[in-house]
């Protein structure tokens, strides 16, 4: 089948696309965006999960018949002008990366946790990423980069609004 | 200090957050084949034949390689150095299947889905045999010839003289029971490899703990000479020991000299869980006597461990759970029996604490026991038994040096309220939830001193621009070794860590090194690069007193400078010093040292829980957690502690619900897929607090001891012995699912009906 779908803002046409491909193949191998992790293959891990308009969603069990006119944002495609996003400054800086295979997904359920609450609270964290298994740490370090960047965004968006 | 103590990202940080790592299965040359296995589907047989056809016809598959048309050559994953010889049990792709998951074969094709595909299109004729899913099956003999070299091997250990029973002794017997896990590395076994036919070599790119171990198992697999195999350590998404043992790379390495093109092998969960390994199945009976003071009199223990299908490192395993005895408590008399066993179920192999967070259950449980018999607080009767600084390990008569298990009894007793908080625990008995106050404590070793060859190769030099690189075998699990390593030569130096570059594992260009294992990378390697770093210093001032024509000894090295001692205007800068060295002298500036360790001192940990038991479901939620850590020194804090928090998670999520025992017996399939393998998430990590007891010991890097196996080494007992208190139980079994829990309450209840 055809597909069309955009990847990190880049429209992507995948011709004789098989209906069942998985979008985490779809990712990695066709697009080779390798940033996308599996760690499990059945949504249980969250090492794969991407945006899929704006929403968490584990990669491996979306497939290619799912994906027309839906925007998808990877770990590549959180970077804005060669800048880091806020969240992913705040993981490195927070001592939350260790071996790092669950840090892109971890850092996507993240991102669309705080693009629905801006201000989270210690709980609502928890239940973002409850579907995001990290088995160097205790979670303790996430969350914190997690909640020291909803305090950054805050205030970026305070200063826009000012701006504005 | 400068750095260390200071805290810093691990060293690729920013790579892992951007998703620009690049781990083994992210790697791609051009024309890239995958590899997907074909395993078994029954715990033990023997293969009658393999119909291909149907699979061949599928997309993109370029070659079928299984059992019969592969070599029959054998294999240990443990002989990864010349002093360890295992029977050599494995093939690459067997006919004689002995566990679910085996290997029987694999298809290579252009694209990792079509490979997975293809495999199952195969059609595998079997001949069912008897098989033995556990220790009391495989004991009936219904799988005695399943190996040539037999299914048990037994080890004996004595300690002391054997003692008798006096008046006011109280003596009692134990068993612990500690179900098989599986390490969930998030990232699952992969790896890629290359042979290049004109050059006659093959290289090998894995995540692995030692480069040099890997590459002796393939070379002699694959009769080549050792200059012909490049091993390379890959970005490592965790291990826990799952990737210390040689599985893949003699699979791989076999294939890719066979296709001659570039060849990448990725397992799935379901893979990494069923065929590399997983920690073993134990089943312990102790008899223990202790004084009616409370000193430990005598301890008896047999103990037997599951090996599954092949003994890989079982034998020796097993045996460490008895030698780590020791490592807390003064022994006037410990015998004990170790014994591993194969049966049809996945290969057991090294875990985080190889061996040390079994035997902690079971000491740990003892200690409980005898404390409550003996109406002595569970902290003071660890304290009477404790080893003291600088006492002797018995068995390898070295010294424990500064240990410092009792302060961290202390300091956890005052910190956690543990008086306090044993008594409000004592009054919650009454209602639904019970609250339960618990400890343990372990001890850990550091590194292989004196048992096996300790040694580290470090070389080091100056860039042209004053930045300094390292060059050192190191295996960087995720836990950021690499960046403390630049801590320590950087503390050394007065550089700061970001300009000086450490290598990781790679045969063709790092020195031979045993490997990063027993927790030997910070004491050990650690202690090597401190060392070659010093040395680095009398270099840099040798090569700066040819320059300043002045005498060294009147010359002195400070943060990247050299100046008279006298007269501090007469200077000169690393960067100068090199640029000088290489134009004016012609060489480079650098040293290179060999580090033999003589040291495993004692190092510890004593953990504090609080759990609460909802009687009703048998659920248990790990509400406080303390963890006092005897470490020497603190390289890097703010990892390290996410280091604890993660080994306590994990021994939490051990203690309570982590399980590959199948549901339903009889078939030999041990859970393979993270929906029946519960993790403890985001959602269930408790409050966790780490505190460190900071007095360096006499060896290591400023003192520095181990801490990545340690840490985890006392979670899952103090996790029991919390829940024991909770329920005034006595159990010593994990995990301590709600099933389980609710079917002793309603056997109590039975039981107090009578």
């Amino acid at each position: 089948m055809i597909v069309n779908c955009n990847v990190n803002g880049k429209n992507v046409n995948l011709t004789s696309i098989a209906p069942d491909r998985r979008l985490i193949d779809i990712l990695r191998e066709d697009l080779l965006l390798k940033g996308t992790k599996e760690g499990c293959g059945e949504g249980e891990c969250g090492a794969c999960t991407v945006l899929m308009d704006g929403k968490a969603v584990n990669s491996c069990l979306i497939l290619a018949c799912q994906l027309n006119g839906h925007e998808i944002i990877t770990i590549e495609g959180l970077m804005q002008g060669g800048e880091m996003d806020v969240l992913q400054k705040s993981f490195i800086e927070n001592g939350a990366i260790q071996c790092g295979y669950c840090s892109p997904g971890m850092i996507l359920s993240a991102k669309a946790l705080l693009m629905t609450i801006p201000d989270p609270t210690d709980e609502e964290i928890r239940n973002a990423i409850s579907g995001n298994i990290c088995r160097c740490s205790g979670y303790n370090q996430i969350v914190r980069a997690i909640k020291s960047a909803s305090k950054e965004y805050l205030v970026k968006k305070s200063n826009n609004d000012k701006d504005e | 200090m400068k750095y260390i103590g200071k805290g810093y990202p691990i060293h690729d940080a920013e790579n892992k957050a951007k998703g620009k790592a690049i781990y083994a299965g992210d790697m791609s040359f051009g024309k890239m084949l995958y590899i997907a296995l074909l395993v078994s589907d029954y715990p033990h047989a023997i293969i009658k034949s393999i119909d291909v056809s149907e699979a061949l016809k599928m997309p993109g598959v370029v070659e079928i390689m299984h059992c019969f048309n592969t070599t029959k050559k054998g294999f240990s994953r443990y002989n990864t150095t010349n002093n360890i010889k295992v029977a050599e049990q494995e093939r690459i792709f067997t006919d004689h299947v002995r566990f679910v998951g085996d290997r029987i074969g694999a298809v290579i094709a252009d694209d990792p889905v079509n490979a997975k595909l293809a495999v199952k299109k195969i059609k595998v004729e079997y001949e069912k045999l008897p098989f033995a899913e556990n220790i009391a099956t495989a004991l009936t003999g219904v799988i005695d010839t399943m190996h040539p070299e037999g299914i048990i091997n037994e080890c004996e250990l004595t300690v002391g003289e054997k003692q008798v029973v006096c008046a006011g002794d109280v003596t009692f017997h134990t068993q612990t029971d500690i179900d098989r896990i599986s390490h969930i590395a998030m990232e699952p076994h992969s790896c890629t490899a290359y042979y290049d036919e004109g050059m006659h070599q093959l290289t090998i790119w894995s995540p692995n703990q030692s480069v040099y171990g890997m590459r002796y198992t393939v070379a002699n697999f694959l009769d080549m000479p050792f200059n012909k195999v490049r091993i390379i350590k890959t970005t490592m998404g965790g291990s826990f020991g799952c990737k210390q043992e040689c599985i893949l790379e003699p699979v791989i390495g076999y294939i890719a000299k066979c296709l001659k093109q570039p060849v990448q092998l990725s397992m799935t969960r379901s893979e990494a869980m069923l065929s590399t390994l997983c920690r073993a199945p134990i089943k312990a009976e102790a008899e223990a006597i202790f004084c009616e003071n409370g000193k430990l009199k005598s301890l008896e223990i047999n103990n037997s461990l599951d090996a599954g299908a092949y003994l890989g490192s079982s034998s020796v395993y097993v045996k460490t759970i008895g030698e780590m005895m020791v490592r807390n408590y003064n022994f006037p008399y410990l015998h004990y029996i170790g014994r591993s066993i194969c049966t049809n179920m996945p290969v057991s192999g090294g875990f985080r604490g190889w061996g040390t967070p079994e035997c902690t259950m079971i000491m740990e449980h003892i200690m409980d026991k005898a404390a409550k018999l003996l109406n002595i607080d569970p902290i003071d009767i660890r304290i009477l038994n404790a080893i003291q600084p600088q006492e002797f390990d018995p068995i390898t008569h070295a010294t424990f040096d500064e240990s410092r298990l009792v302060a961290c009894l202390k300091k956890g007793q005052e910190i956690f309220a543990w008086e306090e908080r044993r008594e409000k625990s004592k009054k919650s008995k009454n209602g639904r939830y019970k609250i339960g106050v618990g400890m343990a404590c372990g001890g850990h070793i550091n590194g292989h001193y004196p048992g096996k060859p300790d040694f580290s190769r470090v070389e080091m030099g100056v860039n042209e621009d004053g930045s300094i690189y390292i060059n050192v075998t190191l295996h960087d699990h995720g836990c950021g070794t690499v960046r403390a390593m630049q801590i320590i030569a950087g503390e050394v130096l007065g550089i700061d860590p970001d300009e000086i570059n450490v290598g990781e594992g790679d045969t063709f260009i790092t020195p031979v090194d045993v490997g990063c294992y027993a927790s030997r990378t910070i004491h050990v390697i650690g202690a090597a690069v401190e060392k070659c770093a010093r040395a680095l210093i009398d270099e840099i001032i040798n090569q700066a007193s040819r320059i300043l024509d002045i005498i060294p000894n009147e010359l002195q090295y400070e943060n990247g400078i050299v100046s008279h001692k006298r007269n501090h205007s007469i200077n000169i800068s690393l960067r100068q010093i090199a640029i000088e060295v290489h134009y004016r002298y012609q060489k480079s500036i650098d040293v290179s040292i060999n580090h033999i360790s003589n040291s495993n001192p004692a190092v510890h940990g004593a953990h504090f829980a609080q759990v609460c038991v909802d009687s009703y479901t048998g659920f248990v939620q790990v509400e406080d957690y303390l963890a006092v850590h005897d470490i020497g020194r603190v390289i890097n804090p703010e990892i390290c502690v996410a280091q604890i928090e993660g080994a306590i998670q994990m021994g939490c999520s051990i203690a309570l619900s982590e399980s590959m025992t199948p549901k339903n017996s009889g078939t030999g399939r041990a859970v393979s897929s993270l929906k029946d393998y519960h993790i403890l998430n985001a959602f269930d990590s408790p409050h966790i607090n780490v505190v460190f007891i900071e007095d360096p010991c006499n060896f290591g890097p400023f003192g520095a001891k181990s801490i990545g196996e340690v840490s985890f080494v006392p979670v899952s007992a103090a996790i029991v012995s919390a829940v024991n208190d909770a329920m005034d139980s006595d159990w010593n079994t994990i995990p301590l699912t709600p099933d389980r829990i609710l079917e002793w309450i309603h056997s109590g209840e039975e039981t107090n009906d009578r």
